[in-house]
């Protein structure tokens, strides 16, 4: 079925909430009897804690420690290793120690000053060669890997020996901080019969769940989760809500009374998860006429003291490292492993701006070599439809690269102006990328580890529906997108469509709101649903319709070999960035910005507007002004806005985008994910610009004019004499 | 928690600065930022507060013919919407902090601050501003490149209070001024350099140049000044003779903004480029 | 503890409190306006913005002391206006609104503008409201929210 109308903007139906302050984030809301929480934290990279004093608490004050958790101490997620509070040891500067909880926050800071912590500090493992080595003792395991993967394709020795020539590269990419606006928190509160519910700031109700009944030992009925307006996520707000719900709950229990613990952007800033930083090395075999016939690529991750979802992030890194190109003989390898430093976690794009940088650099440094124009030597290699991708999985649905590349051209003219640039550079350049990316959880996660189930009810004599699911508005708009497709299956107007909160006595789990699946995995169900519940409308009772996810038939993954389709469908992008560099002080201005992107079809082409101009300004932020660091101890450098510098209104102009509508079959409406995609490219074309305008290469993130000076200097280019 | 002081005259105020060890609080967007507790929570001040707010004739701004003076209340965007302010200073000011914090701000408490990063420092220097300080004995002057003695420290006794500041009317034909920043708003200064001239006959007839966050305090060289007053234009030996007098002089950090090359390679740059091209177009 | 007096949202208002409590504080817990937002702590974000004689300052670096007689505007007053109303339909029309954190912030900086100039071009928009950060929209829609209301606000301004 084919609305193409759907597509069409409509007032988003949260605005009027938000414009008037009147919606209510965590921070906002007050419980009777509620008490505040403080986390005690870490000093110390990596220690023994030997003794802990504290101060002699007034009345109605208390201290939490791991003896408080009435589960298990330990948060739910792919491996058991990090504690809510640490116990014996800590591994990170800003690991949560204690809880302090009281009345009044001025006296809970007061307090938390007296509290005195001996440690036995230990060394610590800092870079990816100290973790690799294992100094001071493994972190994790017997060897720093959380996950390790290596997948193969084709004949990649064969290919080598084969080879006229063989480049090898490597680069890095650095830290990225959500910097939502909205701080995290949670407040808990205990209810009766030993329940307890809590509230937040938060992107995945059920994950949450499913940690607070493991720490607090608490059956399902026992613990609920409610989501409150949430402030931007990003991924930030995937898995660290989970410890911070525990404490919120642990303290909650133990107290009898509601706890909340509010982050301040201090704390916010140099406690939660960052994107993993990365460091990939290609070593790529070329025929005679330069073109790729094999690669062995190797990844490491960065993934901080815990092993979080780091295993996952390295997944989509390692699937997608090949980019858009089609590589018929390769051999991959990858692990993310432990240091000690704040873990890391999910951040748009989830691996995938690391590996896109990596590949699309790595293109334009082959480019160069030989001589040729990075466009055209790219065009080369792209994949086609029926290709297989690099996990030997197939591009079964028609790729749009090349009709997205005659768009992007008419808008931005790049060949016409790169090879300007290229004859009479002026310190201006211009960079294009080509990315795609992967919608829905990778591999087989949907089918065997989520499980999506949602439900439509109509109530007896009724034309209200009400959309029961458990994923969240976190600015994204599916408030307003959700029910743009319930409203367009059921041909009812959007006002008799109720989507509240999730809150999960009242919904099922229909999985995160991650990896781009809203709308492409949970909007479809909903869309099926709501094709049901139209077949039955005229009946007179109560209906209730639940619909659970079902593999599409056409995907075939085999995780135990990393094998086949890493996922069911591909959204596309392409960037065109144009630069100027000063050359006095190498600071760069981006001139121009066009994109084109096929996300399927739009839910609501200003909500993808949305989507496409905040994605792109948080990639160009990752390109160049993001900078985030540890100190010779593993302490955080930028742990404020005032350091850690994302864009300002006046630091980029408007985001030429077009959209390229294609129709994926199993996506509502024909759409598929749009989240993360509009992120990945924005890097890759920046530093292509800026490569070009300085006539050399960049192989890191943030390109900083600190690193651009660096580069000159050792290139020996003087670009303003004494 | 501290003591706090609301004078509402500036007498009041100064009795009080004579009677008890006062922090000045004028917009207190440096020290609220400074002294920061978190949410619900009010921050630790080490020392009882003055407000200096509620004194009107702070408020003063005195465009004379040849002289402009500043009170200590007037803030930056006030200061910079006065029609005669030297233009280096408003470009300065325009690209400081942000719109709310210009709302607020003061020119003096950004001086009193006396951070090495001090946006307004650099044109004050080269305006040979002069600050007028007062106490219950009496009042002195004194120039700015005296009154900061160091990164937070400036010559301010504990019964003392700065009135307002003077700086010249000035017919700069040639004015330049560079900030670079992380970012192109909110950002503070990794380094920046400000600079005038006035020429009469295509000679040069007075020149001053200063960079701020490149030292302990704002640089300036009167020596490599001096040796283009009075030319028409710069020979390579002269330049050399500036750029070996700057290289000493120029003593930048590392730190999480930027680096000790950076900010020195740039520093120099802008030099070079005022210098031999900028001042000559 | 002193006792400061000011106008709050149209209203006289009078508090007991220390001096160097901060704005964003008094807003938030003495008056329960939440629509004031805390995002940083440090003048950075803009979350915080209200209005001081209809100019735009940040509470969170505020101390209660200086707000003496000033008269003060939050979003909470500011949406009885009919400048408001004009600004949110917008900031609606323009799709400028995501998570909202930032919002109330924005749409005082917005009326701090055209307070002072009714018909802003695009540099002089980015400008006024270069203090306040968003992470969700990229901003260019607000750009266009700020401009669709100069326009249909004709003389209100």
């Amino acid at each position: 079925m084919n609305n193409t109308n759907i597509g069409i903007r409509v007032n988003k139906v949260d605005n009027q909430e938000k414009t008037s302050g009147s919606a209510k984030y965590i921070a906002d809301l007050k419980f009777d009897n509620m008490l505040y929480g403080k986390t005690i934290r870490s000093t110390k990279a990596r220690a023994k804690i030997q003794a802990i004093h504290y101060p002699v608490l007034p009345k109605e004050y208390f201290i939490i420690d791991h003896n408080d958790v009435p589960g298990q101490n330990r948060v739910k997620f792919l491996v058991n290793d990090q504690p809510f509070l640490a116990e014996t040891m800590v591994n990170y500067i800003g690991e949560p120690i204690l809880l302090i909880v009281g009345p009044n926050r001025q006296k809970l800071k007061e307090l938390a000053n007296k509290i005195t912590i001996e440690y036995q500090p230990l060394a610590a493992a800092l870079t990816y060669t100290e973790s690799l080595q294992c100094t001071g003792g493994a972190i994790f395991g017997t060897d720093n890997k959380f996950a390790s993967y290596a997948y193969e394709k084709g004949d990649v020795s064969l290919a080598f020996s084969q080879a006229k020539t063989i480049e090898t590269d490597e680069y890095t990419t650095g830290y990225q901080k959500h910097a939502y606006l909205e701080n995290q928190g949670m407040i808990a509160v205990p209810e009766a019969d030993d329940k307890v519910t809590v509230y937040g700031s938060m992107q995945c109700p059920y994950y949450i769940k499913r940690a607070l009944e493991q720490a607090l030992a608490l059956p399902e009925e026992k613990v609920r989760i409610v989501q409150t307006t949430t402030g931007g996520a990003f991924g930030g707000k995937e898995d660290y809500p989970s410890i911070l719900a525990g404490h919120a709950a642990i303290a909650a229990k133990k107290v009898g009374r509601p706890v909340a613990i509010l982050y301040d952007r201090l704390e916010d800033m140099a406690s939660t998860t960052r994107r993993h930083p990365a460091q990939i090395t290609f070593q790529t075999a070329l025929d005679e006429s330069g073109k790729i016939i094999g690669m062995k690529i190797d990844v490491i991750l960065d993934g901080g003291a815990y092993a979080g979802i780091s295993d996952v992030v390295l997944q989509r890194s390692l699937f997608n490292i090949t980019g858009v190109y089609h590589i018929q003989n390769l051999e991959v390898h990858g692990c993310v492993v432990a240091t000690n430093t704040i873990p890391n976690g999910a951040f748009r794009g989830f691996g995938a701006p690391q590996a896109f940088f990596a590949m699309e650099m790595h293109m334009e440094m082959l480019a160069k070599k030989l001589q040729k124009n990075p466009l055209d030597y790219k065009k080369l290699h792209i994949v086609k439809q029926g290709d297989t991708t690099a996990t030997s999985g197939l591009f079964l649905d028609k790729v749009p690269l090349p009709e997205m590349l005659e768009t992007i051209e008419k808008m931005s003219d790049y060949t016409k102006r790169y090879e300007l640039y290229q004859k009479n550079r002026n310190h201006h350049g211009i960079g294009i990328s080509l990315f795609l990316h992967g919608c829905g959880f990778t591999g087989s996660g949907e089918r065997d580890i989520i499980k999506a189930r949602i439900k439509l009810r109509r109530q007896a004599n009724s034309k209200q529906v009400e959309i029961l699911a458990a994923n969240v508005d976190m600015g994204q708009g599916l408030k307003t997108t959700f029910k743009k497709i319930v409203a367009g299956a059921l041909a009812i107007p959007m006002t008799d469509i109720s989507f509240n909160n999730p809150d999960t006595d009242q919904v099922p789990d229909s999985g995160p709101t991650v990896a781009s699946r809203s709308i492409m995995i949970v909007g479809k169900l909903l869309e099926d649903a709501s094709r049901k519940l139209k077949a039955r409308w005229q009946e007179k009772g109560a209906i209730e319709i639940t619909q659970a996810y079902k593999q599409p038939e056409r995907m075939h993954w085999d995780s135990e070999k990393s094998r086949g389709d890493a996922y069911p469908a591909y959204a596309w992008g392409i960037n065109v960035v144009e630069a100027t560099v000063d050359p006095l002080t190498l600071q760069v201005d981006v001139n121009g910005v066009w994109t084109v992107f096929d996300i399927g079809q739009a839910i609501d082409e200003q909500i993808i507007q949305g989507q496409i101009e905040g994605g792109v300004l948080q990639g160009l932020g990752y390109a160049n002004m993001e900078v985030m660091t540890n100190d010779k101890s593993g302490k955080i450098m930028q742990d404020n806005l005032t350091s850690y510098t994302i864009p300002t209104m006046v630091d980029f102009g408007k985001v030429n985008h077009k959209l390229f509508t294609t129709y994926y079959n199993d996506g509502p409406f024909g759409a598929k994910g749009a989240g993360e995609l509009t992120l990945i490219g924005a890097a890759p074309a920046y530093a292509a610009a800026v490569a070009q305008a300085l006539k050399i290469h960049i192989d890191r993130l943030p390109v900083t004019p600190e690193y651009l000076l660096e580069v000159l200097q050792n290139e020996n280019h003087f670009l303003y004499a004494k | 928690m501290v003591k706090t002081y609301l004078p509402h005259t500036w007498q009041e105020a100064l009795f009080i600065r004579g009677n008890d060890d006062t922090m000045l609080l004028a917009g207190g967007t440096d020290l609220m930022v400074k002294y920061h507790g978190g949410p619900g929570i009010i921050g630790n001040f080490p020392k009882p507060l003055l407000f200096l707010s509620h004194i009107s004739s702070l408020k003063t701004i005195n465009v004379q013919t040849d002289s402009i003076t500043i009170g200590s209340n007037v803030t930056l965007n006030e200061a910079a919407a006065i029609t005669a302010l030297p233009l280096i200073l408003k470009q300065a000011i325009r690209q400081m902090a942000s719109p709310a914090i210009r709302n607020v701000g003061t020119l003096i408490g950004n001086v009193c601050n006396a951070s090495p990063a001090g946006d307004t420092l650099p044109p004050l220097y080269i305006l040979d501003a002069r600050l007028t300080v007062e106490s219950l004995s009496g009042t002195r002057q004194i120039a700015l490149a005296d009154f900061i003695q160091g990164p937070g420290k400036i010559g301010l006794k504990a019964n003392e209070i700065v009135r307002c500041l003077t700086i010249a009317r000035q017919n700069n034909t040639v004015c330049f001024y560079k900030k670079v920043g992380m970012r192109k708003a909110a950002a503070i200064s990794k380094l920046s350099f400000a600079a005038i001239a006035q020429k009469t006959d295509q000679k040069i007839t007075y020149i001053a140049a200063a960079l701020g966050a490149v030292g302990p305090t704002i640089i300036r060289s009167k020596e490599a000044e001096n040796l283009l007053t009075g030319k028409t234009e710069i020979l390579t030996d002269t330049w050399e003779t500036m750029h070996t007098i700057y290289n000493s002089l120029l003593c930048p950090i590392d730190d999480k903004r930027s680096s000790t090359i950076y900010r020195k390679t740039i520093a120099l740059n802008l030099l070079a480029y005022f210098y031999k091209e900028y001042l000559w177009q | 503890m002193k006792t400061i007096s000011f106008t709050l949202n149209n209203q006289p208002v009078s508090i007991q409190t220390n001096l160097q409590k901060r704005l964003v504080d008094v807003l938030r817990e003495n008056f329960a306006l939440t629509g004031v937002k805390e995002g940083c702590g440090e003048g950075e974000c803009g979350a915080c913005a209200v209005l001081a004689n209809h100019k735009l300052i940040n509470s969170c670096i505020t101390p209660i002391g200086s707000v003496e007689q000033l008269d003060i505007m939050s979003i909470e007053g500011f949406r009885d206006t009919e400048r408001y109303h004009i600004l949110a339909a917008a900031f609606a029309e323009a799709g400028a609104v995501q998570c909202g954190f930032c919002t109330p912030g924005m749409l005082l900086a917005a009326e701090a503008l055209l307070h002072v100039n009714a018909s802003p071009n695009e540099p002089e928009i980015r400008q006024a409201l270069s203090g306040n950060l968003c992470r969700c929209t990229g901003y260019s829609m607000i750009v266009d929210a700020v401009k669709i209301a100069a326009k249909n606000g004709d003389g209100l301004w």
